[in-house]
């Protein structure tokens, strides 16, 4: 045996779905930075002819008011990724906590698992709708709504390694030797489980922007953002499928389900090393 | 699951009252603006009495919960099909959505198993590897967008099937498959791949597992091997089946609207659109119910389905 790969990241390193993942989302990253610096065109004021095909001056062609589909994309990034991480962020921060304490104390888990089960049962999506055309949210509350409603994933899956973690002997050692519950919960124990979390996270973060694109296409998107899933709806509402104008819809949804795949497959990537780990 | 009706209940009748300004005058100036000429005072006595706005607010919320006990539930009239009540509205949609949603989901299911388990039986062959990436990457297509594309290529480009609505003029059984046909096609692309890769990854268990080696030892093949690794593979994708109703249903929505279906999901686009809030807190409260149903049915079913399980 040579060069066996010592360490997790040397693994991911070696595994095709990580690399390819990262790849695609470094490229749409680098996308929406670029559009913070620097945009073809405005991309929500009239510069070209209306609805013109994709040419070598605007590549994605116009809009049916003659905005250009390319600087729309670049700019539309920038809200897609922000949604996407921002509600896997505060996902993960609430689904681990509460997974934690319900794994660790023993007396808080029946509670607390039953809480969790409630809202995995609830309909996200409609939840979502209903309360967002009632209070049309901010793209950062929507971003934190649809947060509040995707933890319970992470918290089950953090109370069910923390219950095993428990048992383990460096945990065993650390409590007869005085160390406080609160280091060997979110220093001893995360350590452990951080690449499951993360995992779940990128699964997390593809929803999020899902869950926002979808918002955008029944009509109650967040206001004053532009998203991929906002050009979608644009595109819908004008016919845009019934005059074939589908260079305006076709890039923003594929770039959705391309940059989701890339997520996707970082995530399947660390499962399965983990798993071999 | 009770008490999820009982959340969804809550928030229905907190959501009006977090409105700006006061919500039953919204609510009559929303009616008035949709039909000039209504008697403004009789309505906004009508509105007053249905949320017993004058009580104290454990009083309305207990008044409001009665309401929607009630049969037929009360969520006050639609306001732009007033006085139609918005539970009629909703009833009628849901129809379709649920036709809808059995048959894209019985097709989707079945292919899924089979092509899980195919994938199974021939891990890290060709196919295989070439699907896999494949369906995480229709796992993840946008419902609404593929229907869109799909309206594009089938119904614009080639001209093969009706691009909206569920029916011609009148509702007649070819009729209303072959406007099924696009709106079904594109729910089961996007939800084939999850039923598939959870089939794929039992199956794989399974076939690591003592009785298939025991059966492949005595020589099974063919039929019956395919029916005991089908038997023991399915009980963990049908629990797929109904729990991913609640996380479907959504989706479903968008693929209705993008099509005009007449289902939940156009009647809530259109509702939103028109500001017409009693139809959108009805929706809600039926899609909790139906997926509380479909949860209730997953339970039902695995005992019947895998004799292993029992409730006794």
């Amino acid at each position: 045996m040579s060069a066996q790969p010592r360490s997790l990241l040397q693994k991911l390193r070696k595994n095709r779905y990580v690399m390819s993942g990262v790849v695609i989302t470094v490229f749409f990253v680098i996308v929406a930075f670029v559009g913070l610096v620097y945009l073809p065109h405005d991309p929500l004021q009239p510069v070209g002819p209306d609805y013109s095909a994709p040419s070598s001056q605007f590549p994605f062609g116009t809009t049916f008011v003659g905005q250009d589909v390319f600087s729309q994309w670049m700019y539309g990034a920038r809200s897609t990724l922000l949604v996407g991480f921002l509600s896997a962020l505060v996902a993960m921060v609430i689904g681990v906590v509460i997974g934690m304490v319900a794994g660790y104390i023993s007396l808080t888990d029946e509670p607390l698992m039953r809480v969790t089960d409630v809202v995995l049962t609830l309909p996200a999506l409609p939840m979502l709708i209903t309360v967002a055309a009632f209070v049309r949210p901010t793209i950062v509350l929507t971003a934190v709504l649809i947060a509040f409603l995707s933890w319970p994933a992470a918290a089950r899956v953090t109370r069910s390694n923390v219950l095993s973690l428990k048992e383990s002997p460096y945990v065993e050692v650390a409590r007869l030797s005085g160390v406080p519950n609160r280091y060997i919960m979110f220093q001893d124990m995360l350590r452990h489980i951080m690449p499951l979390v993360l995992a779940l996270a990128l699964f997390s973060v593809i929803g999020a922007i899902l869950t926002e694109a979808s918002l955008d296409f029944i009509g109650v998107g967040p206001s004053s953002a532009f998203t991929w899933g906002a050009m979608i709806s644009f595109a819908n509402d004008a016919n845009a499928a019934f005059v074939g104008a589908w260079w305006w819809f076709l890039i923003p949804g594929l770039s959705i389900a391309f940059l989701s795949t890339g997520l996707a497959f970082i995530a399947y990537g660390l499962e399965t090393v983990m798993k071999e780990a | 699951m009770l008490i999820v009706l009982f959340a969804v209940l809550v928030l229905n009748f907190v959501l009006p009252r977090m409105m700006p300004g006061n919500f039953v005058q919204i609510f009559v100036q929303q009616l008035e603006r949709e039909h000039p000429g209504t008697n403004f005072q009789v309505l906004s006595q009508r509105i007053e009495a249905l949320y017993g706005i004058n009580m104290p607010y454990y009083a309305q919320f207990l008044h409001y919960v009665q309401q929607i006990l009630s049969f037929a539930p009360n969520f006050g009239p639609s306001f732009v099909y007033y006085p139609t009540n918005a539970w009629f509205l909703v009833t009628y949609a849901l129809t379709w959505t649920l036709v809808l949603l059995g048959v894209s989901q019985a097709l989707s299911w079945v292919f899924g198993i089979f092509l899980g388990i195919y994938m199974a039986m021939h891990k890290d062959k060709l196919l295989d590897r070439v699907l896999q990436p494949f369906l995480y990457f229709l796992n993840t297509v946008p419902p609404f967008w593929l229907g869109l594309i799909f309206i594009v290529v089938f119904a614009i480009d080639l001209g093969l099937l009706p691009a909206s609505g569920a029916y011609d003029i009148t509702p007649t059984l070819i009729g209303v498959i072959r406007h099924m046909i696009l709106p079904a096609a594109v729910i089961i692309a996007v939800t084939l791949p999850s039923h598939a890769l959870v089939v794929r990854g039992v199956t794989l268990e399974v076939l690591s597992s003592d009785f298939v080696t025991v059966s492949k030892a005595q020589g099974l093949s063919g039929r019956t091997f395919y029916g005991r690794v089908l038997r023991n593979s399915m009980l963990p994708s049908l629990t797929n089946l109904f729990l991913s109703i609640g996380f479907l249903i959504g989706g479903i929505f968008t693929v209705e609207f993008t099509f005009s279906y007449p289902g939940m999901g156009t009647l809530i686009a259109t509702a939103i659109f028109n500001e017409d809030y009693p139809v959108i807190q009805a929706a809600l409260y039926v899609t909790t119910l139906v997926v509380l149903l479909s949860n209730l049915a997953a339970d039902l079913l695995y005992p019947i389905v895998d004799p292993r399980v029992s409730y006794a």
